[in-house]
């Protein structure tokens, strides 16, 4: 955990001393729902949007740029290989500024239950097609913490911490970079089936070759599972 | 237009969804400080243990309790209370699968009987009874005048489902009694 921290911070610092770097800065609003299908199966369907607030170079003064930038549909079929491992795919289509996206994914996760936490290990691999550009390939490491903050155990009408942090490689072309992405988040579970969360998105994109765009989302997540 | 499309697909993507549950086992624990546990709960422990507590309030459907916990020699042990300090059971955890005791061969045979697939997440002895012979449990002196049930939490597939269970065995082996679980769900680890 200690590691990790220090893993991240450090990258962060590196990817900040880049010059002619960008930023873009606004709202991340995701709702989420999932259902426990028979024979092991599960779903999950995602809507997230994104509106920006401010963008611009970073280092000058601030500005305001409001604009409704895309949105994602996201379906997932995962199975349950035991009691810690699920593999799962899925397919997602994004509008963004009216042109769309596609992209099929295939995921892996491993879930490690401790006495005061939870983790989910998630491997991913995606291949997305948007028209006129060449396919992107990624592949995708997440390690997402949840730390209850009453007792061991997350109960209904509780309050949690998320920290999640993803590294990304991706390929499109000629062009090989790597985005890295952590968020922290406090959350709040009111019953069996729902949760609610809000935090801070951090994404440094492109931060390989330089001119890295640098992301703060205010994130805010309606997670509701049917059962 | 287009996004109200997208919109109107997403909803009937989910709710179309089947959806069907069954929710016994309902819990929820709070850390309180000592000062806002029964002083004879408090009392009880700092008579059979000098150590370090940490101390919980635990709602259920049958109740309030109270529930100190920590760890003697590397074993972790719980003690819970009824809402007015009096000793209500002592648990500690232990491996299922490395301990040897009489009812294993028993308990195994009814989990492979009960559930297609399972496997132990959790397993406890349990005592209840006289206060005073609880003290020795907690102080670490082995009283063969109280058995312990034995209390398992188990991930099990029955036909068409999968659920947490919470069971508890006699010292013989025999099922006592069999709560399914509300689970938490970790889309928002995973999405």
């Amino acid at each position: 955990m200690r590691t990790t921290l220090i893993l991240v911070f450090t990258v962060f610092l590196h990817t900040f001393s880049f010059a002619q770097s960008t930023y873009v800065s606004g709202l991340l609003p995701q709702f989420n729902f999932g259902s426990y299908l028979k024979n092991d199966w599960k779903f999950n369907a995602k809507l997230e949007a994104r509106q920006v607030f401010f963008q611009g170079e970073m280092g000058k003064a601030l500005n305001a740029s409001s604009e409704f930038e895309r949105y994602d549909l996201e379906w997932v079929a995962s199975k349950n290989l035991d009691n810690v491992n699920t593999l799962g795919g899925g397919y997602l289509i994004r509008n963004a500024r009216g042109t769309l996206t596609h992209r099929f994914i295939q995921q892996y996760t491993h879930t490690v239950k401790y006495n005061s936490f939870k983790l989910v290990h998630r491997i991913r691999t995606d291949q997305s097609k948007a028209s006129g550009e060449d396919w992107q390939f990624r592949l995708r490491y997440r390690a997402g913490f949840e730390f209850p903050l009453n007792g061991q155990v997350l109960d209904p009408r509780e309050f949690y911490l998320k920290l999640n942090n993803e590294y990304i490689g991706w390929i499109r072309g000629n062009t090989r970079e790597m985005d890295i992405r952590a968020l922290l988040a406090l959350g709040y579970r009111s019953n069996q089936q729902f949760k609610f969360e809000t935090g801070i998105d951090y994404r440094a994109e492109e931060i390989i070759g330089g001119g890295t765009e640098h992301h703060f989302w205010l994130t805010v997540g309606c997670y509701f599972n049917l059962n | 237009m287009f996004k109200l499309q997208f919109l109107f697909f997403f909803i009937f993507s989910v709710i179309a969804l089947p959806a069907f549950s069954q929710m016994n086992k309902i819990e929820r624990e709070l850390k309180v400080k000592p000062h806002l546990v029964p002083e004879n709960a408090r009392s009880f422990i700092e008579a059979s243990y000098k150590g370090k507590v940490k101390w919980y309030q635990e709602y259920n459907q049958t109740g309030m309790y109270f529930e100190a916990k920590f760890k003697r020699e590397g074993e972790n042990l719980s003690v819970k209370f009824d809402s007015t300090g009096a000793v209500y059971d002592v648990e500690e955890l232990f491996q299922f699968s490395s301990a040897e005791f009489p009812a294993k061969a028993q308990i195994k045979a009814m989990l492979t009987d009960r559930f297609i697939r399972y496997r132990i997440w959790k397993a406890q002895r349990q005592w209840t009874g006289d206060p005073g012979k609880l003290k020795k449990i907690i102080s670490g002196d082995s009283d063969l005048d109280i058995k312990p049930k034995f209390e398992l939490v188990v991930r099990g597939r029955k036909k068409g489902d999968v659920a947490y269970y919470e069971l508890v065995f006699s010292n013989s082996g025999e099922l006592l009694t069999e709560k399914r679980f509300a689970g938490e769900h970790l889309n928002n680890l995973i999405y």
